[in-house]
């Protein structure tokens, strides 16, 4: 009897990894959305149910490692990553985790509000049907909202930054990872772009400008998301930039009136990307700075 | 500490309890998506107390969360004092006194894992509960499991709570002793319970009503966003503390032992 067990090469996990949600997620996103109705007509319940497909990456995290025999380590090389610890000066990763969505949301609403200033409108969170007191307190709100809440969060980022980032890392380099890990968790994002998510359904080249920006989005934050994974050893902190950027964190927003432009959404709100894009270069350079990639000049 | 978190978790039948809960969850997806779907049964109208026409499915689906949530309550309840006692029958603390692990880490951990065990138990309510209202129809069954869910906060809050007071009595007197304390504890609210329905004004209970209860959370949607902001802060604070107490009570008490 043969009883050679089968190696998998790093490679062949990740491809079986994504094979696994890809499959799993479009699957859910069609079963959840079977008319596929547009992000914005669906109502927020039904967006929360379409939304459970953020469980899956994690899910085929667990289940590539079972099948691939990778076992389930919480913490050190080729785990989970899925254990924290705070000692060593690790909770500043965690602190920083929890400060960063709202730096950037607040940054990001501020530089469009100087490049746009006609989007300035006083009273605009009156008309979502916010109150003034409530809009001031968003920061706290999405911060204890997002750490409590953050279960959705933990599915992608246990599946993305627990799994897919290391390997790519691994097989590639820091550079590149970083770009193919972003276009990856872009693309994935992709039936529901179609549906109007983040961008909404009126934009010239819908679908597929909206698709292209999301994965430029997701570049940006995979280099937030895989630092704070990389320095705190845990995806913890991920998972909590992830939720509390999800939450809404900015008081700026309920300012900056999209209807009083022309402009295509991509630097609206829901995208961040300006005050991303400030906050991700010099992130980057501490990253290459104190921990330079492997096989780096510097490193040599 | 990962170590002591996966024998407690042993200790508790995780495996076990993980499994079942996923197994509801799975059916209880498929139900709904099944009841969604043209092949799925209409609706079964019934008539509520209020005279309303609602879905009798969908009475029973917004059930699920709810009853998941008691359920949860009750087996946090339990686990609790399952920690400690289990630590003291197979003689786990003079084992560890062998170990590299320290007194607030040992306290700390049966910390970390009920918490764990909260923040677990409330992400798969929270998960139940998105999927019960996805499909619900406008009406009294979907306005009960909102107000349901805008208290859901507190009541795994409360859970924390409860655990603040039960860890400080559970190191100090022992698991035995802790629990006749507890039941003792439970027994006596019992009694007063009681003894309201028999003596007290029972026109408060027969005056209760959920719709002005629904109405009351509608206006008042501020206040009840500042709660459950400031209540799982506030909890966690009072956590923090009690484990404070804990170490104290342990490391005095592991200290006349030795």
């Amino acid at each position: 009897m043969n009883n050679t067990k089968k190696t998998w090469t790093d490679l062949q996990r990740l491809l079986l990894y994504l094979a696994f949600t890809f499959v799993s997620t479009f699957l859910w996103f069609h079963l959840a959305n079977p008319d596929h109705a547009t992000w914005e007509d669906m109502g927020q319940r039904r967006q929360s149910f379409v939304a459970l497909g953020m469980m899956f990456p994690v899910l085929c995290h667990v289940l590539t490692r079972w099948i691939t025999g990778e076992g389930f380590s919480y913490g050190g090389a080729d785990s989970s990553y899925f254990g924290l610890t705070l000692k060593d000066g690790k909770w500043k990763y965690v602190l920083l985790a929890c400060l960063l969505p709202w730096a950037y949301s607040e940054l990001g609403n501020l530089l469009e509000l100087a490049l746009a200033p006609a989007k300035f409108d006083p009273e605009y969170y009156l008309s979502q049907g916010i109150e003034r007191r409530l809009l001031f307190l968003f920061p706290l709100i999405a911060i204890v909202s997002g750490l409590v809440g953050s279960f959705a969060a933990f599915g992608e980022e246990g599946g993305w930054r627990g799994y897919m980032m290391p390997k790519l890392l691994k097989l590639m380099g820091r550079g590149k990872a970083l770009v193919v890990g972003g276009v990856i968790w872009g693309l994935w994002h992709a039936p529901l772009t179609c549906i109007g998510h983040n961008f909404g359904t009126e934009y010239p080249g819908f679908p597929y400008l909206g698709i292209l920006m999301m994965c430029l989005m997701c570049i940006l934050m995979g280099v937030l998301l895989t630092f704070v994974t990389e320095k705190s050893g845990s995806v913890w902190p991920a998972v909590f930039l992830h939720a509390i950027n999800n939450s809404g964190p900015s008081i700026l927003q309920g300012f900056v009136n999209p209807d009083r432009s022309a402009a295509p959404p991509f630097l609206g709100p829901g995208a961040h990307l300006l005050g991303l894009l400030v906050i991700v270069i010099p992130v980057l350079i501490i990253w290459y700075r104190h921990s330079p990639a492997p096989g780096s000049p510097k490193q040599a | 500490m990962g170590g002591l978190l996966y024998k407690d978790f042993i200790s508790i039948r995780g495996k076990k309890v993980s499994l079942i809960l996923s197994c509801l969850l799975f059916l209880f997806l498929s139900f709904r998506l099944w009841k969604a779907s043209p092949m799925g049964p209409g609706p079964v109208m019934v008539e509520n107390a209020y005279g309303e026409m609602v879905d009798f499915v969908d009475v029973l689906i917004f059930s699920f969360p709810a009853f998941f949530s008691i359920g949860s309550m009750t087996l946090l309840s339990l686990w609790v004092p399952n920690v400690i006692r289990n630590d003291e029958k197979n003689k786990i603390r003079s084992y560890l006194t062998a170990m590299p692990v320290g007194k607030r880490t040992y306290v700390a951990e049966k910390y970390v894992f009920i918490g764990i065990c909260v923040y677990a138990s409330f992400s798969v309510y929270l998960i139940s509960h998105v999927i019960a209202v996805c499909y619900m129809e406008e009406g009294a069954s979907l306005d009960l499991a909102m107000l349901w869910q805008s208290f859901a906060i507190e009541l795994f809050s409360f859970a924390l709570l409860v655990a603040s007071i039960e860890f400080p009595v559970f190191f100090a007197f022992g698991a035995e002793k802790g629990q006749m304390i507890k039941t003792g504890i439970m027994e006596c609210l019992g009694v007063l319970a009681i003894c309201y329905l028999f003596f007290g004004d029972l026109d408060v209970l027969e005056k209760l009503d959920l719709e002005k209860l629904i109405r009351w959370a509608e206006e008042h949607d501020f206040a009840l966003i500042l709660m459950s902001v400031l209540s799982p802060l506030i909890t966690l604070g009072i956590y923090y503390g009690s484990y404070r107490i804990s170490v104290r009570i342990y490391e005095r008490k592991e200290g006349a032992d030795e």
